[in-house]
């Protein structure tokens, strides 16, 4: 057989960080650095499956007390991903600190932020989900997260004054780049059309898990097989929001930020080695840009401002414990999308454990789950208090059952693989092993 | 050498990390990551066993990396490389008989602790020149396998179903009237099932719905060395059976402290169940009933 080529090698080596266990990025991959042995060839591959493992795991990020906004933390995912950004352009959106930023997934480095802002409806079903959201993850994840995303368009900057022709005109010829916007709706909508037919259903299963299957889009990685589909499974998820025949304006807006609500402060070991290993190559030149932006901010008026009928919520806690002097790390994430279009709240929720002094242990479950949207309110308690109300129930239930599947697996299934003890509640008698009626024998009798 | 001992640990320090269900697709892609390694990482790292049949012998035997020539397996019971003879290895005369009595006696062990499933025993010589010597020295391993297949159609959707393999691989030197036993052990274990959870009572409607799944997989491993008496070469049978069901035992206590009791104690970690300001209201009161309790008995 062949040797693969050293392309050949990064590609199938970046696929292992899809598979790292939680908190652990950072030793899988200086382990494929060490087995590849060339960062410059490497790192263009792995930077799409670490882009794509940290929206699915929903990766936190530690936003630094800046511009009058205390320290907070926020979360990557698809729902936080600010609409109509991608590839190099991607923003995330930190809805409690009203703004969007640009994430550097190999260096941690946040750089760029810009305002944010959801027009006062959506904002404020959504500040009261984030609210509820906050509070039931305060009670039960002693490290949690939270996080509430609308898929509504933000508000355009409400900058530009009426002198905005001159401007454009001004600032469109030097800048056919920065008019992409527009262009951009296009292979949006191809992405749309060969995505009609999938079902409703499939929604919540692409939001919440199957994202690391799929190398993100990025320059690099342009070859990569993954990447169209990528972005195609990403769309869909806001296609069944849209109104059939507005559906090609509005398709930008679909990925609309997110919110990340709550201080609790989750373990970030994982996050502080990583910006102390490769902060140096981060340099805080990526302020460059501004110039740019500012000049976008001015063509910027020409949009119109863009909504989505029936705008999706996006609800996602995550809950991490590492314990690596112990051999532990443990995630628990649950994601839930308010369609009120359908009238439903899917969820799903994933725990994964790993458990690796001298040997390796993982639990991984999946565990999807819906209930009807409420549609008013019910003795004084609002409908964004009582979905999260119901979703407190539901996850409950889930880690009851949870223990209950310990039980049930301890009790029944490992004794019937093997017993503790023979029949004879006594260890074997080797020493009269042959006088015993062999095995095959004993096979034959029982059958 | 410094260099290529690191990419070996990072090999193995990966495998110790990725999902066991994905052991085999993953052994195969780094072995075409790091070729130089291949033989090695086959020969470290434990993949579950393979159910063959010797159709000869009407029976079932297990493969795995000790006998395996190309892509055949020697069966236990009739000695050939199958399904394709190969001229692969076969144990000396004098270690193919220990060998024939071992498979007898971990067939009884088998049967009496798995009640079903596989095992086999395979040895090989460690000298040149096996059988010239009056005292030995040779290896082996032996292996268990049981699976609980997926529940049918008439099961309930919740009955668990998994797999347990294990390897004990050993080194035996005789020395004079005892013999020393060298033994690396590994089990394999996977268990699965379905969850329901959903919301019931007045929030829900004929839509709503729970459906998902748990797996618990992975495998631990562990040494011994001990020193029994041998008086003739039939000594060997008693030595070894005892030295890998007293491993065996060992191991299933580990495996239930950690498969049933660790993970589970990181997800009560990771959330908390009756939630935390109930619990600490919870824990303030058995603090002073337990105050109240103690006074009462002074």
């Amino acid at each position: 057989m062949a040797e693969l080529s050293l392309e050949e090698k990064c590609k199938l080596a970046a696929k292992f960080v899809e598979q790292s266990p939680p908190g652990e990025i950072n030793d899988v991959i200086n382990d494929i650095r060490a087995v590849i042995n060339d960062d410059t060839a490497l790192m263009p591959h792995v930077l799409p499956t670490l882009r794509a493992y940290n929206l699915t795991q929903l990766h936190v990020v530690d936003h630094p007390a800046t511009d009058g906004v205390p320290a907070h933390s926020s979360i990557l995912s698809e729902a936080t991903v600010l609409p109509g950004t991608e590839g190099d352009e991607e923003r995330f959106v930190d809805a409690e600190g009203k703004r969007s930023f640009e994430f550097d997934h190999i260096t941690l480095a946040i750089t760029d932020y810009q305002p944010y802002e959801l027009p006062e409806e959506e904002e404020s079903f959504r500040a009261a989900l984030a609210q509820s959201l906050a509070k039931y993850t305060k009670n039960h994840f002693p490290s949690g997260q939270a996080s509430v995303s609308s898929s509504q368009y933000p508000l355009l900057p409400s900058a530009a004054p009426t002198s905005e022709p001159a401007a454009a005109a001004a600032a469109v010829p030097s800048d056919e780049t920065t008019s992409a916007p527009q262009e951009q709706v296009e292979p949006e909508v191809e992405a749309k059309e060969s995505k009609t037919q999938t079902p409703v259903t499939d929604i919540v299963d692409e939001q919440v898990n199957e994202g690391d299957l799929e190398p993100a889009p990025t320059p690099a990685s342009g070859d990569l097989d993954g990447t169209k589909e990528k972005d195609e499974l990403v769309r869909p998820e806001s296609l069944d929001q849209l109104d059939e025949l507005v559906e090609e304006a509005k398709e930008e807006e679909e990925k609309e930020g997110t919110k990340s609500e709550t201080a609790a402060k989750p373990d970030i070991g994982e996050v502080e080695e990583d910006g102390k290993e490769e902060q140096l190559t981060t340099p805080k030149a990526e302020e460059n840009p501004l110039p740019a932006v500012e000049e976008e901010k001015e063509v910027r008026p020409e949009q119109k401002q863009q909504r989505v009928e029936n705008p999706k919520y996006t609800l996602e806690a995550v809950g991490n414990k590492y314990n690596p002097n112990n051999f532990w790390t443990g995630r628990w994430r649950t994601r839930w999308v308010v369609d009120k279009a359908a009238g439903v709240v899917d969820g799903k929720i994933n725990v994964d454990v790993h458990y690796y002094e001298q040997g390796n242990v993982q639990l991984a479950t999946s565990h999807s789950a819906s209930f009807p949207l409420p549609t008013e309110e019910i003795n004084g308690q609002t409908i964004p208090s009582q979905i999260v109300t119901t979703i407190s129930k539901i996850e409950t239930a889930y880690h009851l059952e949870l223990n209950d599947v310990y039980g049930e697996l301890g009790d029944k299934a490992f004794r019937a693989l093997r017993r503790a003890l023979p029949v004879t509640r006594q260890k074997m008698d080797w020493e009269k092993v042959t006088g015993y009626s062999l095995g095959s024998d004993l096979t034959k009798a029982r059958a | 050498m410094a260099d290529v001992d690191l990419t070996f640990d990072s090999l193995l320090d990966l495998l110790r990390r990725l999902p066991p269900t994905r052991v085999e697709e993953n052994v195969n892609a780094l072995c075409d990551l790091a070729p130089d390694y291949a033989d090695d990482l086959l020969g470290n790292v434990d993949q579950p066993l393979k159910i063959l049949t010797d159709s000869e012998k009407g029976r079932e035997f297990l493969g795995c990396d000790y006998n395996r020539d190309g892509d055949s397996f020697r069966s236990p019971w009739s000695n050939d490389y199958l399904p394709e003879a190969t001229g692969g290895p076969v144990p000396s005369a004098r270690l193919r008989e220990l060998e024939i009595s071992l498979n007898a006696a971990f067939d009884t062990y088998r049967e009496m602790y798995f009640e079903g499933g596989t095992s086999s025993v395979y040895l090989w010589d460690l000298e040149d020149d096996p059988g010239q010597g009056k005292e030995i020295s040779f290896a082996g391993v032996v292996l268990l396998k049981k699976v609980l297949s997926t529940p049918t159609a008439d099961q309930p959707e919740t009955t668990p179903s998994g797999s347990w393999d294990s390897l004990h691989v050993f080194e035996c030197q005789e020395r004079g009237r005892s013999a020393k036993y060298k033994l690396t052990s590994t089990v394999m274990l996977v268990l699965e099932t379905r969850t329901l959870a959903k919301i019931e009572g007045k929030e829900a409607d004929e839509k709503s719905a729970g459906k998902g799944a748990v797996t618990l997989s992975g495998s631990m491993t562990r040494q011994a060395e001990v020193d029994y008496p041998l008086t003739n070469s039939a000594g060997h049978i008693p030595n070894i059976g005892r030295m890998v069901e007293d491993m065996e035992i060992k191991m299933r206590n580990l495996l239930s402290s950690v498969y049933f009791g660790k993970t589970k104690d990181v997800i009560n970690d990771l959330r908390s169940q009756s939630g935390l300001e109930m619990k600490s209201k919870e824990d303030l009161l058995r603090a002073e009933l337990a105050g109240k309790l103690g006074a009462r008995k002074a």
